[in-house]
């Protein structure tokens, strides 16, 4: 009983694999679909991925700078900043000292062989210069909660200027722009998940279509169901497998073809997109390569059933 | 081997196909099933081979009562009876080996035994030197002999043949009737569904007629009247 099993099952997949190249052509069709199917979802992984890299290079890019009154005290500001680092995810601040800045200023100068800054200072005999924060945040969303803690009492009568006014509006459009995109990435995402599984789904059918004068002679000389629907499933597994390998082919070197001209758009940024797909490997084709096979083998499944009524 | 009682069978919304047959074919026997094309005759055989259920009566092949037969019994029955088709029904993507191995493979037979069975059936129906052909290789007679050997594989105790010479020309398809009288002698019942009056006339066997769904007629050495 186990030995025919186990001749039956052999027999199953030899068939899967003879049909395969009988079919040739007809295989060849089913698998370039699957693989335009793949081609098409990679590159909406990829676009999410730039404009992923595109908005954290923006966010990069922002940063709240305040000046402190000359009147504020180095313990005013130390406080300060404690209760910025007590408020959600801790930003990155970095405390510029009234004489550190002035030190940076006056070695800025001297370097250039500028005197006039020291001449004025000399003139002066007092450092005009505040001290100063600037604040990081971890994500663009917590700059209006730190914004609001500098408007609170006593900080907001400590603070002289704040850069933040200027960013507001790129802040904002920054946070409703990653929002949508969010949103509209999802709806894509559904949406191009049923079209894919449309188009395989129909291929699938197409593909049994063609061969159901086969399916009815094999029953008709005593193959059961599942002799007839095993290599079937087994075949449409077998597209997902070349197809994805396919996909894996054409996308490596168009990707690299692709690599300088993303370098070119992000000027310095660096995304590799090459590394991106190589790091993320099991997680893109391996969720891609499951997707297709469950989809290919309940078309399959669905589309053979109607035949087996003989 | 085959007993058919009060077998009518309707189409919707009210098409008869067949109504109140009944026959009895012996083990053994070769009978002719021979009526008009529309007169029933492959409906009857669509029965036998279970692809279609009565709607009133009861169908019997070799003690089985395959009336109500579940669906899962199916294969099993058709393993036990061999069926001929006019149009051959071969696996075009499987040579002739392949075609005939084919009935063998789907009930888990050995491949040892496959190898030594084939090719010894292949030569009854003189096809020994074809068996790497692949069915559009052939020619139409040709075709036919590997659906017949096809159809001895599970040395059935019956054959059904419908139409087997309905695409033939008439000394392929001579060759074709010899062959299953030879099989015939070898103890096979042999039920030949047909409208060829030549045939039926010259073998002078017994004659089942069938029109309009009805049996009207039922003779030893019987004659094509129709």
């Amino acid at each position: 009983m186990a030995k025919s099993m186990l001749v039956k099952t052999s027999r199953v997949f030899r068939f899967a694999f003879q049909n395969f190249w009988r079919n040739f052509w007809l295989s060849m069709v089913t698998v370039t679909i699957i693989t335009l199917a793949f081609l098409s979802v990679n590159f909406f992984i990829l676009t999410q991925a730039l404009l992923d890299t595109s908005l954290q290079a923006i966010e990069k890019k922002v940063n709240l700078s305040i000046y402190f009154k000359q009147s504020v005290q180095e313990s005013d500001a130390q406080q300060l900043i404690a209760k910025l680092q007590a408020a959600g995810e801790k930003p990155d601040l970095t405390y510029v000292s009234r004489d550190a800045a002035l030190a940076t200023l006056k070695a800025r100068y001297e370097r250039e062989g500028n005197t006039a800054i020291s001449d004025s200072l000399r003139i002066l005999e007092v450092n005009p210069l505040t001290t100063s924060l600037v604040i990081k945040a971890k994500k663009i969303e917590d700059y209006a909660a730190l914004q609001k803690l500098l408007d609170e009492d006593p900080y907001k009568d400590w603070i002289e200027r704040k850069s933040f006014d200027d960013r507001k509006l790129l802040i904002k459009r920054i946070d409703s722009l990653k929002g949508n995109l969010k949103q509209v990435g999802v709806f894509i995402m559904i949406f191009f998940a049923i079209v894919a599984s449309l188009i395989v789904y129909n291929t699938i059918r197409m593909t049994i279509y063609a061969r159901q004068k086969e399916v009815a002679v094999m029953k008709l000389v005593g193959a059961t169901n599942w002799f007839i629907r095993g290599p079937l499933i087994i075949e449409s597994a077998l597209y997902s497998v070349l197809a994805i390998a396919f996909a894996i082919a054409i996308l490596y070197p168009l990707l690299g073809f692709m690599q300088p001209y993303v370098d070119r758009f992000f000027e310095g940024q660096a995304f590799d997109i090459l590394a991106y797909f190589s790091e993320n490997f099991s997680s893109i084709f391996g969720y891609q390569l499951l997707a297709s096979i469950v989809l290919n083998v309940i078309s399959s499944s669905l589309a053979i059933g109607r035949y087996l009524k003989v | 081997m085959i007993r058919l009682e009060n077998i009518s069978k309707l189409y919707y919304p009210d098409v008869s196909a067949l109504k109140d047959v009944d026959a009895h074919v012996a083990s053994g026997e070769f009978v002719f099933l021979v009526g008009q094309s529309g007169s029933g005759k492959t409906t009857l055989v669509r029965l036998l081979t279970a692809e279609e259920r009565p709607t009133t009566g009861r169908i019997e092949i070799g003690g089985w009562d395959i009336t109500r037969i579940p669906r899962r019994h199916i294969p099993t029955l058709r393993r036990q009876i061999g069926v001929v088709y006019q149009d051959f029904k071969l696996l075009e993507k499987k040579s002739v080996f392949e075609n005939v191995a084919f009935a063998l493979e789907v009930c888990g037979e050995s491949g040892g035994t496959i190898k030594k069975t084939v090719p010894q059936l292949l030569k009854i129906v003189g096809l020994e030197e074809k068996m790497d052909r692949y069915p559009r290789q052939l020619s139409g007679g040709e075709q036919q002999r590997v659906a017949i050997a096809r159809a001895l594989i599970h040395r059935p105790k019956l054959l059904i043949a419908d139409e087997p010479t309905g695409d033939l020309d008439s000394i392929t398809a001579k060759g074709i009737v010899d062959l299953l009288l030879k099989i015939h002698t070898l103890g096979t019942t042999i039920l030949f569904v047909t409208h060829n009056r030549d045939i039926v006339n010259i073998l002078k066997k017994r004659v089942i007629t069938v029109h309009n769904g009805s049996l009207v007629s039922d003779r030893e050495k019987g004659k094509y009247f129709i």
